[in-house]
């Protein structure tokens, strides 16, 4: 047999493998010599590379859209019907934490006269499982403020600390990043933001100096709580 | 349609277990996936248990795919085109075929580490496949859509198996002499 010959018997070997004309045995002989011979992985990737565009004129057809949810409780077991974005985040706890706490920042506000006229007032205490955390934040309707205490957790060296507002399944919304060395502040709070204020969680986040580079958090989540009518 | 690139990096992230990045991929390429697996299976049925066989495939195969360097489209077609043929070749041999035929059924799908293919190497196959006459062209798609063996197209032609393999073996040469120029 000559080199051509050769490549011939080769070539085609290869687009027989690729359209599926070999016998099981043939195909496992012939797999073997695919992981040793790049010539022969040359010639079976050609052909289907080639072959693929066979596919070309088949037109797209939307898979029905149970199937998506199937495909991935195949592979990654059952989910609770969409977990929220606090779920996924692990700060159930603190959150139902923060409920507790919330009763505690009442009175404390109540006995200081934070009071003022003008509207609801909401309170958050954000606050970490293991304390490393404890921020409490009371919301000024006249003022459209929120004001923010930090008892303690103190941003890393060259980090910000970032607060956000967590509404449902909805991306949490930046309310601000913690001014530099201050253990209290106030950040302005918009109408819009505001009225989202009584259904939300309240979250502060590690993010790089300056705050979250993205429009959404991309360190760990430090600690949060429920937003409470005072 | 998302970008080709695009398709390549939420592969590359599905090989690193990023399920959002899968999510992204089967919204990119499931309606092109599940439209080969109905072409080649012909029910709906039968195509959606192939389309969810093909994602939980890629799934667990894009850290090889990753590796490989492979054309990131050619890949998903071939695992999908794969494995609606083994799902109707399943179907096939459940009707009733012997086990002497079971024998000379051609075997599964290749492996991934087989399915390398290079992005430059993609080249219209259409304008070739005219070149041959058209029973010829015909059985190549024919295997290859449908997952003809041999003997089924020998009984289809009418012909010998081994004349059948002769004459398309000489078509695929020719085949592959008009793709290379």
């Amino acid at each position: 047999m000559t080199d051509d010959d050769d490549t011939e018997d080769e070539i085609t070997l290869a687009a027989e493998y690729a359209l599926g004309l070999l016998t099981s045995g043939e195909a496992v002989a012939f797999e073997d010599v695919l992981s040793v011979d790049p010539e022969m992985r040359d010639h079976y990737a050609q052909w289907a590379a080639s072959l693929t565009t066979l596919t070309d004129e088949i037109d797209p057809v939307e898979p029905p859209a149970h199937l998506q949810a199937q495909i991935t409780e195949t592979l990654f077991g059952p989910v609770e019907a969409k977990p929220s974005l606090l779920a996924r985040l692990g700060i159930f706890g603190p959150v139902l934490g923060g409920l507790v706490a919330a009763v505690l920042v009442l009175v404390v506000l109540s006995q200081t006269n934070f009071l003022k006229d003008g509207g609801p007032t909401y309170v958050a205490e954000i606050a970490a499982e293991d304390a490393s955390l404890l921020v409490t934040a009371r919301f000024d309707p006249t003022e459209g403020t929120l004001q923010m205490s930090r008892e303690a957790g103190t941003p890393l060296a060259g980090r910000s600390q970032e607060l956000w507002l967590i509404v449902g399944e909805n991306p949490p919304i930046s309310l601000g990043v913690w001014p530099d060395g201050q253990a209290q502040a106030a950040l302005a709070i918009s109408a819009d933001v505001a009225a989202l204020l009584p259904d939300g969680v309240l979250a502060i986040s590690d993010e790089p100096l300056g705050g979250s580079p993205t429009g959404q958090p991309t360190g760990a989540i430090l600690g949060a709580g429920a937003v409470t009518l005072l | 349609m998302a970008e080709l690139s695009d398709i390549e990096t939420y592969l590359s992230k599905c090989a690193i277990g990023d399920r959002d990045a899968f999510a992204a991929l089967y919204s990119a390429t499931s309606a092109k996936l599940f439209g080969i697996c109905l072409r080649v299976l012909g029910n709906r049925a039968e195509a959606e248990d192939a389309l969810q066989d093909v994602f939980v495939k890629i799934w667990h195969n894009a850290d090889r795919y990753q590796v490989n360097g492979l054309s990131p489209m050619t890949w998903l077609i071939t695992v999908a085109r794969n494995l609606a043929i083994d799902k109707l070749r399943a179907r096939k041999t459940a009707r009733g075929a012997g086990l002497d035929e079971a024998e000379e059924l051609p075997s599964a799908a290749p492996g991934p580490e087989a399915l390398a293919v290079a992005a430059s190497d993609r080249v219209q196959i259409v304008a070739c496949m005219a070149e041959l006459e058209p029973d010829k062209s015909d059985a190549v798609r024919r295997a290859y859509l449908e997952g003809e063996t041999y003997q089924e197209l020998a009984e289809r032609y009418g012909v010998p198996l081994n004349t059948v393999r002769t004459w398309l073996r000489r078509s695929l040469i020719k085949l592959k002499e008009c793709l290379s120029r």
